[in-house]
């Protein structure tokens, strides 16, 4: 970890005061996310858990720059998240997130190695691609293109694009959502591992329970607010869990 | 190369088919451009720099005679630079084996044998040596037409006197670039011929020794024409002067200027119609593109590629697929340039014709359709830009699909279920299927702008050649003879009837407008010349007053009743007041017509006439040839079926190509919509087409779905692709009529089936490419993914 590091765990990554997101429906507007306040370091590994509907989608696409807030604050370390303008969240976006999405949304006519270099191609100091397919122990896979390749090792090849910019923060939304549970253990590993060599803050949204046992902080949300929010002083590595 | 560029090629390699058909939409119309403005460029050159390098004269004018010593007065002329006099007559050629005299016009050389202005340039032999009278240089197409060379005789009747010439050389002359004989619609090189004449043996031959009766003239740079030509008619009026003229009224200036028109028309207007349809195919395959990859799009601007580079992404590939059409279409267009232009060389004889593709204009083609492809996908651009890159993080959501007023209709039960889906699919996406349904339409009016050429020409013959002139011959003097000596004509070897005629060249005019035209005296109740309006209905001549055709009336500005100053140029005598009886559209001529008494009236004449329609037995009588040949007053000979013939060959050697073009592009433009839609379509249903086939529906059934839109958007097309080319076709004739010659719009319906069945056959084609797919749709990989 480089130094200051632990002078930066003091100060959080993000801190999010009164966010509220609405969406309009008809005549009326639904609120997704109303009065969150929330604070996260740097080097967490957070569960954000929910039902759907509970609002943690909502909350990612914020923290990830791709939606604007309806109301409240939210900052990732300097940026102004709720007042960037469409290029500033761009670049907040290219520069510190990396995203992983529940359907991997890999370029179907682009290689394994291709997929990662997408997002090399664009980074200030990224790793090379296929260091970033080694991570995630694809290596052997980097020039197959994704409909060559399982579920699993598609939302890998997602992984490995997501980290090889380096990121600072790890935005995963239902990673093992459409994977069946070995599968699902392989993709943990593949984030616990990034977060353990690279010192990535991760954020995960699930409504699955039981990965809440290898976060070092698991948020609970529910009807767009924050339900629970505890430390994890024992996380378990995911050959432990079981869905 | 970087992995967004890769994605790029990847997504051209499998959209190949469609790629290909929109690039080949736009080589089509590059092609077009590049090759007529080309065309015309390389024309005009070799126009000007024959022009110049023959010191082509810019005034010219016909005369009685008059003596040389008149040349210093015409020198004083405002604005004259070189003047020219010369010896100019209309000849009788004679050539063994062939049976018609030949029309022909002869012209004296200068004292050292090339002339001061309208030079020679000669392509075989040599000028006549001095002292040699019988040596002549005929035109080249003449020579070539009958496959004379220098060392060959050649007969001619000459102010009534049969002499025996040899040819020295052959030449070309800028003032017969176009060589075509006065009242003929189009050249006939075998029936008109050009001979120069040393000027001592055109002056002994003509018996107008120390006189001249034509005249060229250059004037200084600069130097208004009006001015000139006023002098000159003031000048020559006392000998008999018969109207100077500008370049505009010399014939074959005349014809070749018109022609570079016609070119420029073409330029504009055909690649027109498929820049728009590259447009509307680019927009189809970039929407559908865009909507089928939202996700990716989302994704890409989640991973921190902006706006901008992601617009770019899709711009590049329109980019690459016109830049892919612009390059073939620039090769096309060189040889299609190269091959027109050679065609044009056999019509206008220049001496030589460097044609070459200005890498200028392909710069431009690749601008106009790089801005015009831009512009049709700009608003899917936009929509690229606007998608929020959040979309990448929520499932994709169900079509929105619900029935409309229109599905509900009673006549949805009175379709079979294939017919429901095909309308239904049709109302789902109703400016899709309107431009489908136009851009097919265009497809059919390229074919009709292609072939109805046909039909007008084939009206114009049939209304100039059976019902107007209904005579088998006309045989024109060179002098006016007593109009009691016509039964004369009609006692010929296998004459059946005879009508004299008067026919003179007039200056019309009315207030300041004047127009240079032929008259023409007919009897009264002649059967064998009739004039006829645009609908081909006979026109009565008035017992009094004038009909004039419409081109003459529209220049002049006059309608019926008003009158005309109608001054005869054969005469000297002062003009006359005469009536506009009556206004005829009628398609060739561009003259006035009057009853035989009162033209003879006008021309201050008692009753005579210097040409005969004929009614013969046969069609082309060698016995009235030989008579006629023997005959010293004789100025030419026509018969209709020869005119006809060579009309027909003339213009299908012509417009076979054009419209063999134009049937080719108008398939690729019928493909290229027809392809991309139903590729469009299948791609989008795919899924549901796939989903069928599990249920347990053929694959004939499946592409029976399929293929109902395409034939409700094709059946469609054919109407409007008919009203589409009636309108581009009527449009494209009012811009390139002329004065002397107006080809009728006229859509046969023979043409319009024709265009439809080129449609039809491109559309079929274009389905059993897409048939091939459904047999290899993958129901297995086709249910996984989710598009």
């Amino acid at each position: 970890m480089a130094p200051g590091a632990s002078a930066a765990v003091q100060a959080p990554l993000f801190e999010a005061r009164g966010l509220g997101k609405a969406y309009p429906m008809g005549e009326a507007e639904v609120w997704a996310l109303r009065g969150v306040d929330l604070a996260l370091r740097e080097g967490e590994f957070v569960v954000l858990l929910g039902p759907s509907g509970s609002g943690k989608s909502t909350l990612l696409n914020i923290l990830g720059g791709l939606d604007r807030p309806s109301e409240g604050r939210v900052r990732y370390k300097d940026h102004d998240l709720a007042a960037a303008d469409d290029a500033a969240r761009t670049r907040y976006r290219r520069e510190h997130v990396g995203f992983v999405f529940q359907f991997y949304n890999l370029i179907p006519n682009l290689t394994a190695l291709e997929n990662v270099a997408l997002v090399t191609d664009i980074a200030e100091r990224p790793m090379r691609p296929s260091e970033a397919l080694d991570l995630v122990g694809l290596a052997a896979r980097r020039d197959h293109f994704p409909a060559q390749l399982s579920g699993g090792e598609q939302q890998r090849v997602a992984i490995a694009r997501a980290i090889a910019k380096r990121p600072d923060v790890l935005l995963c939304d239902e990673p093992t959502g459409a994977l069946d549970c070995p599968t699902g253990r392989l993709v943990l590993e593949a984030l616990l591992r990034v977060h353990r060599e690279l010192g990535t803050t991760v954020v995960i949204i699930t409504h699955n329970e039981a990965i809440a046992a290898m976060g070092t902080r698991v948020i609970r949300l529910g009807g767009g607010r924050i339900a629970e929010d505890r430390p994890n002083p024992d996380p378990r590595p995911p050959a432990e869990l079981a869905w | 190369m970087r992995a967004l560029q890769r994605k790029l090629l990847r997504d051209l390699a499998q959209t190949w088919g469609q790629a290909l058909s929109i690039a080949l939409v736009v080589a089509s119309g590059v092609a077009v451009l590049l090759a007529s403005l080309s065309t015309q460029d390389a024309l005009r050159r070799a126009q000007e720099g024959f022009y110049r390098e023959a010191r082509f004269a810019q005034v010219f004018a016909e005369l009685k005679q008059a003596p040389q010593a008149l040349r210093a007065r015409l020198e004083t002329v405002p604005g004259a630079a070189q003047v020219e006099t010369r010896l100019s007559a209309r000849i009788l050629l004679d050539l063994p084996g062939f049976p018609e005299p030949i029309s022909g016009q002869l012209l004296s050389l200068g004292p050292a044998g090339q002339p001061r202005l309208n030079r020679l340039h000669l392509v075989a032999g040599h000028f006549p040596e001095p002292g040699r009278a019988e040596e002549v240089v005929v035109n080249e197409a003449f020579a070539e037409a009958h496959g004379l060379r220098p060392g060959d005789g050649l007969a001619a009747l000459i102010n009534g006197r049969r002499e025996t010439l040899r040819i020295a050389g052959t030449a070309l002359s800028p003032e017969f670039i176009y060589a075509i004989r006065p009242q003929d619609p189009i050249p006939d090189n075998r029936r008109f011929g050009v001979v120069w004449m040393s000027a001592p043996a055109a002056a002994a031959a003509l018996d107008l020794a120390g006189s001249f009766n034509s005249v060229a003239m250059t004037l200084a740079p600069g130097a208004p024409e009006r001015p000139a030509l006023e002098a000159l008619d003031r000048i020559l009026a006392p000998y008999g002067g018969l109207g100077a003229y500008g370049r505009d009224q010399q014939r074959s200036h005349r014809f070749v200027s018109d022609e570079l028109a016609q070119q420029r028309v073409m330029a504009l207007s055909i690649p027109t119609i498929f820049l728009g349809v590259a447009a509307f195919l680019l927009h189809m395959v970039v929407a559908r593109m865009v909507a089928a990859q939202r996700e990716i799009i989302a994704t890409l601007k989640a991973l921190g590629y902006a706006d901008g580079p992601v617009a770019r992404h899709y711009l590049a590939y329109v980019t690459l697929v016109v830049l892919a059409g612009v390059g073939l279409g620039a090769l096309f267009g060189h040889w299609l340039g190269l091959r027109m232009s050679l065609l044009y060389l056999r019509y206008f004889r220049f001496p030589s014709l460097d044609y070459h593709l200005d890498p200028a204009l392909v710069a431009l083609a690749a601008l106009l359709y790089l801005g015009s492809a831009a512009l049709a996908v700009s608003g899917r651009l936009r929509a690229v830009a606007a998608l929020e890159p959040a979309e990448a993080m929520r499932p994709p959501a169900p079509a929105r699909m619900g029935p409309g007023r229109f599905d509900r209709g009673p006549w949805m039960k009175l379709l079979a279920p294939a017919g429901r889906l095909a309308l239904r699919g049709l109302l789902r996406r109703p400016w899709q299927a309107a431009l489908t349904t136009l851009g097919i339409g265009f497809a059919m009016a390229v074919v009709i702008l292609g072939l109805f050429w046909w039909d007008g020409v084939d009206w114009l013959l049939r209304s100039q050649f059976h019902l107007a002139e209904r005579g088998d011959a006309v045989v024109t003097l060179d002098r006016p003879v007593a109009a009691g000596d016509l039964p004369e004509f009609a006692r010929m070897p296998g004459v059946l009837a005879a009508e004299g005629q008067r026919l003179a060249a007039v200056r019309l005019s009315s207030g300041p407008r004047e127009r240079l035209v032929p008259l023409i005296g007919l009897p009264k109740d002649g059967r064998l010349r009739r004039l006829l309006d645009a609908d081909g209905a006979p026109v009565r001549l008035p017992a009094a007053g004038l009909v004039l055709s419409q081109a003459v009336a529209e220049r002049l500005a006059v309608r019926p009743g008003d009158p005309v100053w109608v001054e005869p140029l054969e005469q000297a005598r002062p003009p006359q007041l005469a009536r506009v009886g009556a206004v005829v559209a009628d398609w060739v001529g561009g003259g006035a017509y009057g009853d035989l008494g009162e033209v003879n009236r006008l021309l201050g004449e008692g009753p005579v006439i210097n040409a005969a329609a004929l009614q013969l037995e046969t069609p082309e009588p060698r016995a009235l040839q030989d008579a006629l040949r023997r005959l010293p007053r004789v100025a030419g000979i026509t018969f209709r079926a020869a005119v006809v013939r060579g009309f027909r060959r003339t213009t299908a050697e012509h417009i076979w190509v054009f419209v063999s073009f134009l049937v080719g592009f108008a398939s690729v433009i019928a493909v290229g919509v027809v392809y991309n839609s139903v590729r469009i379509a299948f791609a989008e249903r795919a899924w549901e087409l796939a989903s069928l086939r599990v249920l347990g529906f053929t694959r004939r059934e499946v592409g029976t779905l399929l293929f109902g839109e395409l034939a409700a958007e094709v059946l469609l097309a054919l109407p409007a692709g008919l009203v589409l080319g009636y309108g581009l076709g009527a449009l494209a004739m009012r811009v390139i009529r002329t004065e002397a010659f107006v080809i009728p719009f006229i859509l046969a319906p023979a043409t319009a089936a024709t265009a439809a069945l080129v449609v039809l056959a491109s559309a079929l084609a274009s389905a059993l490419l897409i048939q091939r797919r459904i047999r290899r749709l993958d129901l297995v990989a086709v249910l996984k993914t989710r598009e």
